[in-house]
């Protein structure tokens, strides 16, 4: 019996009887962040690690019966050890390791080499076999340093300011704001939307400073500001309020230009919180895993490459199927 | 190259047409001469031809990346444009390396000659080498041939004129006609004052469309559907220019001959047409002459065609644009040297839908309604001319296969292949690729997805659900289609959600179409 297999509800661990981010409700569930394609509605039981323990909470409610643990740190359900390792993806997120009689599996969730100043950095962990997420899985994506998209972010607020206009980012309200707020050089005042308000503030209390920022109110009136909005905040009337702006995206999928044109936005920026093609092939080489599963992306591109590199590859199906970059 | 990198860059961030003109005046203001004439000539689309072909390219990407040609072929289908494709899988370099655009250009016209594909291979791995990306994507699209930046030439026309403080119309007027990429063609381009080559046309009056609750003053004429052409003879020499701004002199022979008898200072407006037994005939008949060098006298036996003038541009070597039409319409039937386009005088709807119910049985695709007053401007002004089309004929068809698109519609799949019943099997008649919003664009991509049955490549077969109203401007019988029939300008005109498949049109519903 294999130690993780797919079950309509997710992905499945026999021997603990418990799933890894189901997207059904089950008993028992071990969720890698908070990001709501991974921490569903309707578990009986939640596991996660520590530091993303209250962004779940403020996600899914706060009665949610949920227990935490640190990075690093066993723990066992009916003899199978699991623990949370840094997937460098969001504040909070991890990668689960699962071990049994000897044999380690590790599903990394979604997860990023590049240590973006506001998530737990990740390191890769051994394993035997590898559930790998493949949401970049193309080699069109090479990231360039975040720094260099910040650095072009800070000159495009600046210009929009010369024109007197306000400067709009549409980010995931978690996560991918709070990199953002952390990153971006400061040249005003910097307004965010509550749902990133609230997130935010969660993240301070895992000991994170932030340059001012502003919950942006129904009374205010932002002036040659930045304002960092999820990407549906786009629709909200909001932006009537905002006044002459410019739209900016930041997200992987920024780097393809057709991309970047269906999404209407003035620019985009190719920030990505997922590993790029280079970062999963570096992966699979620095785990020295034997069998890798690709899931969550384009896996058939990923199993062909690493099967023709003389890899056991195989494709977990669309385990999740929202697309986020 | 970096003007011109800046300034394809500003071109491709912004939706705003006011933005990109804004990008275009700054870089005229700036640019060198070289690298001007270069920008105009490669978004005008007058670029040199392809240096190899996109198939070696492809190869060569896979050689220098070691890459398996299934893996870039991959990327392609996800990317949509294969410049971009090949500028992602080529690494960045340390340092970039600037080279001034005209000073690319020049090596690679220089390339062109050589018959060493080596050589070429070499000259590009070594530009692939020392650009950045976005230099590395412009670099591609030189050498794929297409620029599509939201930038049309009337935008490029209108940005120079501002800053170098010419009239539009002059500058779209030089800008036809026979191009090279020189400083000496930018400083004609630009000069205050020119004198113009004999076989250099004038730009087209376009039409708007007929919105129009009463008519006045306006005469109505046939809409043709063949190639509007203007017809041009100076210093004993005949040329002739199609919309396109091809000069299209040798398909026409009998015509040119025609035209020979002109005195020297003519310019017409007009539209050639195919004659078949005595009688306007399809447009198809015009096709088989289009495509080819050199036109046979078989070919011109077999394909006869006629010219029919609408207007008088120029006359005893006088430019009488600024002329009121019903001046110029009284010059040109008085010349004797052309077959007038026929024209009357209407004054009221009544009489103008009269005209138009009577189109077809004229062989025109619709009426042209001209206010008598108006001069042969430049562009599409309003206020003086409009089509008035008959209403596309259209058909209830069944989706059946569907294709991913290009660009930003990759991934998406929006090219359609429809179909209609033939007893209780469905044929397909047509592609179409537009016609539907955003949102509905989306819904069907999630049906496709879902409902796929096969897969041909990058085609998929999806379950026979959905019906979709298309619309198309003619139809004629064809061998080569499975169906027997050949549509022109296939679009959707509606999603039919309210019908089921089994209600959609059927091949004999489509052929009834046929005149």
């Amino acid at each position: 019996m294999p130690l993780l297999e797919v079950r309509p509800e997710g992905i499945y661990c026999p021997a603990a009887d418990v799933y890894l981010d189901p997207y059904r409700a089950v008993g028992k569930a071990i969720i890698s962040h908070a990001h709501s394609d991974h921490a569903r509605w309707g578990m009986n039981h939640y596991i996660a690690p520590l530091s993303s323990v209250n962004l779940i909470k403020a996600r899914l409610g706060k009665n949610i019966s949920i227990v935490g643990y640190p990075y690093g740190e066993s723990f066992h359900i009916q003899g199978v050890h699991f623990s949370f390792h840094p997937a460098g993806h969001i504040p909070g997120s991890a990668q689960i390791r699962v071990e049994y009689k000897g044999e380690i599996w590790v599903y990394t969730g979604d997860f990023k080499w590049e240590v973006d100043g506001v998530s737990e950095p990740f390191y890769p962990v051994p394993c035997h076999t590898l559930i790998t997420e493949c949401t970049f899985g193309f080699p069109v994506f090479q990231w360039r340093k975040q720094e260099h998209w910040f650095q072009k972010m800070g000159e495009w607020w600046q210009n929009n300011q010369i024109e007197n206009k306000n400067t709009v980012v549409l980010a995931y309200s978690l996560g991918k704001a709070q990199r953002i707020l952390k990153n971006i050089p400061p040249c005003g005042n910097i307004y965010v939307h509550p749902a990133v308000a609230e997130m935010t503030e969660i993240t301070q209390d895992l000991g994170i400073h932030f340059p001012e920022w502003k919950k942006l109110d129904a009374k205010d009136k932002p002036e040659r500001s930045l304002i960092i909005l999820p990407p549906s905040g786009q629709s909200d009337g909001l932006l009537k309020r905002l006044g002459d702006v410019e739209i900016g995206m930041a997200s992987g999928w920024m780097g393809v230009r057709g991309k970047r044109s269906w999404s209407a936005v003035d620019r985009g920026f190719p920030i990505s919180d997922h590993a790029d093609w280079k970062g999963i092939i570096d992966l699979v080489d620095a785990t020295q895993a034997q069998t890798i599963y690709a899931t969550h992306g384009n896996p058939d591109v990923l199993v062909r490459y690493l099967t023709e590199k003389g890899k056991d590859a195989r494709a977990w199906g669309a385990l999740f199927e929202r697309e986020e970059g | 190259m970096r003007d011109f990198e800046l300034l394809v860059d500003r071109l491709d961030a912004s939706n705003s047409t006011n933005a990109k003109l804004r990008a275009l005046e700054s870089f005229f203001q700036s640019a060198s001469p070289s690298t001007a004439v270069w920008t105009v000539a490669l978004l005008t689309g007058n670029r040199p031809k392809r240096l190899v072909s996109t198939t070696m390219l492809r190869e060569w990407l896979c050689e220098k990346q070691a890459m398996p040609t299934w893996l870039m072929e991959e990327c392609y289908a996800f990317v949509g444009d294969l410049a971009e494709t090949l500028a992602l899988l080529t690494p960045n370099p340390e340092v970039e390396n600037h080279m001034p655009l005209a000073t690319l250009m020049e090596e690679y016209l220089q390339l062109m000659k050589s018959e060493h594909l080596q050589e070429k291979k070499d000259w590009v791995f070594s530009q692939w080498d020392s650009m950045g990306q976005t230099q590395r994507w412009i670099f591609n699209k030189i050498l794929t041939g297409g620029f599509r930046l939201g930038v049309s030439q009337k935008l490029v026309v209108k940005s120079m004129a501002k800053v170098f403080d010419l009239p539009e119309e002059t500058i779209t007027h030089r800008l036809l006609g026979k191009w090279s990429p020189t400083e000496t063609f930018w400083q004609d381009l630009i000069a205050q004052s020119l004198e113009m080559s004999p076989s250099h046309p004038y730009p087209f009056l376009l039409a708007n469309s007929w919105e129009g609750k009463e008519v006045k003053n306006c005469f109505v004429e046939w809409k043709w559907d063949g190639i509007r052409c203007m017809a041009i003879k100076r210093e004993n020499e005949v040329y002739l220019w199609s919309r396109g701004e091809d000069v299209i002199t040798h398909q026409f022979p009998e015509l040119t001959q025609l035209f020979m008898d002109m005195p020297n200072g003519t310019v017409l407006d007009g539209e050639i047409l195919p004659l078949q037994h005595g009688e306007i005939a399809d447009f198809s008949c015009l096709q088989k002459r289009l495509g080819r060098k050199n036109v046979s006298a078989k070919m011109v036996e077999e394909n006869p065609t006629i010219f029919r003038a609408y207007d008088m541009l120029e006359w005893n070597g006088e430019d009488v644009r600024q002329q009121p039409l019903w001046k110029r319409k009284e010059l040109l039937s008085n010349c004797g040297w052309t077959e007038v386009s026929p024209f009357w005088e209407v004054e009221s709807m009544e009489e103008l839908e009269n005209f138009r119910s009577n189109a077809e049985a004229h062989r025109a695709e619709g009426l042209m309604i001209k206010h008598k007053d108006s001069e042969y401007g430049m562009g599409r002004p309003k206020g003086s001319w409009w089509k008035y089309k008959l209403d596309p004929k259209s058909i209830d068809a069944v989706l059946l296969y569907a294709q991913a698109g290009h660009g930003q519609r990759a991934n998406l799949f929006t090219d359609y292949t429809l179909a209609v019943w033939d007893e209780d099997r469905l044929v397909p008649f047509a592609k179409a690729y537009s016609g539907l919003t955003k949102e509905e664009i989306l819904e069907v991509d999630r049906f496709v997805k879902a409902n796929t049955l096969e897969r041909f490549g990058p085609v998929r077969t999806v379950k026979p659900e959905l019906v979709f109203e298309v619309g198309f401007e003619g139809i004629s019988e064809s061998k080569r289609h499975k169906s027997g029939v050949a549509v022109r300008f296939p679009r959707i005109l509606r999603f039919r959600k309210d019908k089921s498949a089994k209600e959609a049109n059927t091949i004999q519903d489509l052929r009834a179409l046929i005149r």
